[in-house]
């Protein structure tokens, strides 16, 4: 049996109406197209990131999802509920972080900020105290002792993990977090990058994330999704993407002296061949889309000649090699 | 979710926030006096004390301190729910309010009632000591009834706040703009700057629309002691009525804004 999709967006077209002013009356309106047919089905349990450079549309389909936006065309449903007609079913089943550093009342504390929310998305008296409690510990506010001080004194990690543990409140199956990394330190940004890894691996979650961080997605996302300007330019797993785009491995092999007969290893790999010498250590390097259908007679040549080789690496196509290649084609 | 919740949550929110902003106490007690003092400065300029009184058969005095706390009561309801979406957009809050499921009747009564609790203990401490001595100890009970109807009065600008806030915000993004051209003109509608019956009838009868214009004239008649069981009982239902009437009206505008939010986009500062 087929598994049904927890989020699924067909088609989505975003206009924004902006008035370009000319003078105290005067002015023209200017449209600008946001999102221009978006598609895609993210799955329980994955994490999918949204990935695009800034102005791409991510920040536009994630408020479209979380029922903040009303699409222009096209359809968006989250566990089979439109998000514009049926908006109440939607907002009871996902969670959602916006932006990293607001979104909270400054004179009160993490825990009566959440405690406010929980009242709000409806969570009953009896167990908002519990739950809040419950959030705050798997978002690492309890063991930092922040829970309980002021918002405005928080640092933007833990604003960050405050952002994220609303999101979590009403124990959602749908969890969209905006560049939820953004701006944050390392170790912070590890934390909810574990943190949401946690939520889809162990406990079942949809994750939508959307960022422009590559190294990001590439351990956190289980399949991506490229917008640029508006389309969907390419979707899979990020090996998926790599092998897509048909990207060159670079090889690099590093002998002890002087290697012969360079004649000879340029008829195996081509024009590519690049020599570099280095403190008695010479290294070569090529770029082919299949090494593995040359690495052999290469070391063949090089062993044949006497060449002591010290180390061989294989370096795979980056998902900013992705990023780049679809956002220039985009 | 009921109201409980929801009230639950904005009366902890209001209070926390309260009790760290020592200033925001110490303006809720000198308010009603330093109104009080304006209006009686500006009598002075125009009459005097007792031409007021020979006038309006009520004291100066009491007359604009009862107004003054009861300008504040109607203001501080309605004011809440209308510059909620300003400081929500500026505090980020608002997306997250509007992605919650809450009935937005329920929210934006939960909004003013927490803010007017407190008006209770400041209508007590400050029109108490006055009405004893300008009525005897008779204006003790007085004093009750001014507080109990002017709280009332503050919650019954729910709905209309919410026609306000609605209508400003969906004509521009900086809707408190027209929020602070819209109070001034409220209170003149209301009749808290003199007294209601001085009204030609026609006025009177059109901003009886808002639903605490009857309660302010009610007060107004008590204070100088001409109010009958009938006329109280009339104006009252007038006041109840145009609210109930109101309240769909309020939400309707509020979800119109809200969807037309949700076209824009909401705005984060």
């Amino acid at each position: 049996m087929p598994r049904s999709p927890s989020v699924e967006a067909i088609g989505l077209i975003k206009r924004y109406k902006t008035k370009e002013r000319k003078g105290l009356f005067k002015g023209r309106t200017i449209v600008i197209e946001a999102l221009k047919g978006v598609s895609f089905k993210i799955y329980p349990g994955e994490v999918v990131g949204l990935l695009g450079p800034n102005g791409a549309g991510k920040t536009t389909t994630i408020k479209i999802i979380s029922t903040l936006l009303i699409p222009d065309e096209g359809e968006a449903y989250v566990k089979g509920y439109d998000v514009v007609t049926e908006a109440d079913m939607v907002r009871k089943n996902i969670g959602v972080m916006l932006t990293v550093e607001k979104g909270f009342y400054n004179k009160l504390t993490g825990r009566e900020n959440l405690e406010y929310f929980a009242a709000l998305y409806g969570l009953s008296s009896n167990i908002i105290k519990k739950r809040v409690q419950e959030v705050l510990e798997i978002v690492g506010l309890e063991e930092l002792g922040a829970s309980d001080r002021l918002f405005e004194e928080y640092s933007l990690g833990m604003k960050a993990r405050l952002n994220l543990a609303r999101a979590l409140l009403r124990d959602p199956d749908v969890v969209l977090l905006d560049e939820p990394t953004l701006g944050l330190d390392p170790p912070s940004a590890r934390k909810i990058r574990d943190l949401v890894k946690g939520l889809a691996h162990r406990e079942g979650k949809t994750v939508l994330y959307t960022t422009h961080n590559m190294f990001e997605a590439e351990i956190v996302c289980d399949r991506i999704i490229l917008i640029n300007k508006g389309i969907t330019v390419a979707e899979g797993t990020p090996d998926e993407l790599k092998d897509k785009i048909m990207a060159f491995r670079t090889v690099k092999i590093m002998v002890k002296g002087e290697p012969y007969r360079y004649d000879k290893l340029k008829e195996i790999v081509g024009i590519d061949l690049e020599i570099r010498k280095e403190n008695g250590l010479t290294t070569i390097m090529f770029k082919a889309r299949k090494p593995e259908e040359l690495i052999g007679d290469v070391i063949r040549v090089l062993v044949s000649n006497g060449a002591d080789i010290v180390k061989l690496t294989v370096e795979e196509p980056t998902l900013e090699d992705v990023f780049v290649y679809y956002s220039g084609k985009g | 979710m009921g109201l409980r919740e929801i009230l639950w949550a904005e009366w902890v929110a209001f209070y926390k926030d309260l009790t760290r902003r020592k200033s925001l106490i110490v303006s809720f007690i000198v308010y009603p006096y330093i109104l009080t003092l304006l209006f009686i400065i500006m009598g002075l300029a125009v009459g005097g004390l007792t031409s007021f009184s020979q006038r309006f058969h009520v004291s100066a005095i009491t007359f604009f301190l009862t107004m003054s706390y009861l300008m504040l009561t109607l203001l501080i309801g309605a004011d809440m729910i209308m510059q909620r979406p300003s400081s929500d957009m500026w505090a980020g809050t608002l997306p997250y309010i509007l992605a919650s499921p809450a009935p937005r009747v329920l929210r934006y009564l939960a909004v003013a009632l927490p803010m007017l609790a407190p008006f209770i203990v400041q209508g007590i401490v400050c029109l108490t000591p006055v009405y004893v001595y300008y009525y005897g100890v008779e204006g003790s009970v007085l004093a009750l009834l001014v507080v109990f109807l002017s709280v009332l009065a503050g919650l019954f600008m729910v709905p209309i706040a919410m026609v306000i806030m609605g209508l400003a915000y969906m004509v521009s993004e900086e809707g408190w703009r027209i929020i602070n051209i819209a109070r001034p003109l409220l209170l003149i509608l209301l009749g808290v700057y003199y007294p209601r019956y001085l009204l030609p009838l026609v006025f009177r009868v059109a901003t009886m629309i808002i639903p605490s214009s009857s309660l302010v004239e009610i007060i107004q008649y008590m204070l100088i002691n001409n109010l009958t069981m009938s006329l109280a009982s009339v104006l009252l239902g007038i006041a109840t009525a145009s609210f109930i009437l109101l309240l769909p009206i309020g939400s309707k505008t509020v979800a119109r804004w809200e969807e037309g939010l949700r076209f824009k986009g909401v705005k984060e500062y």
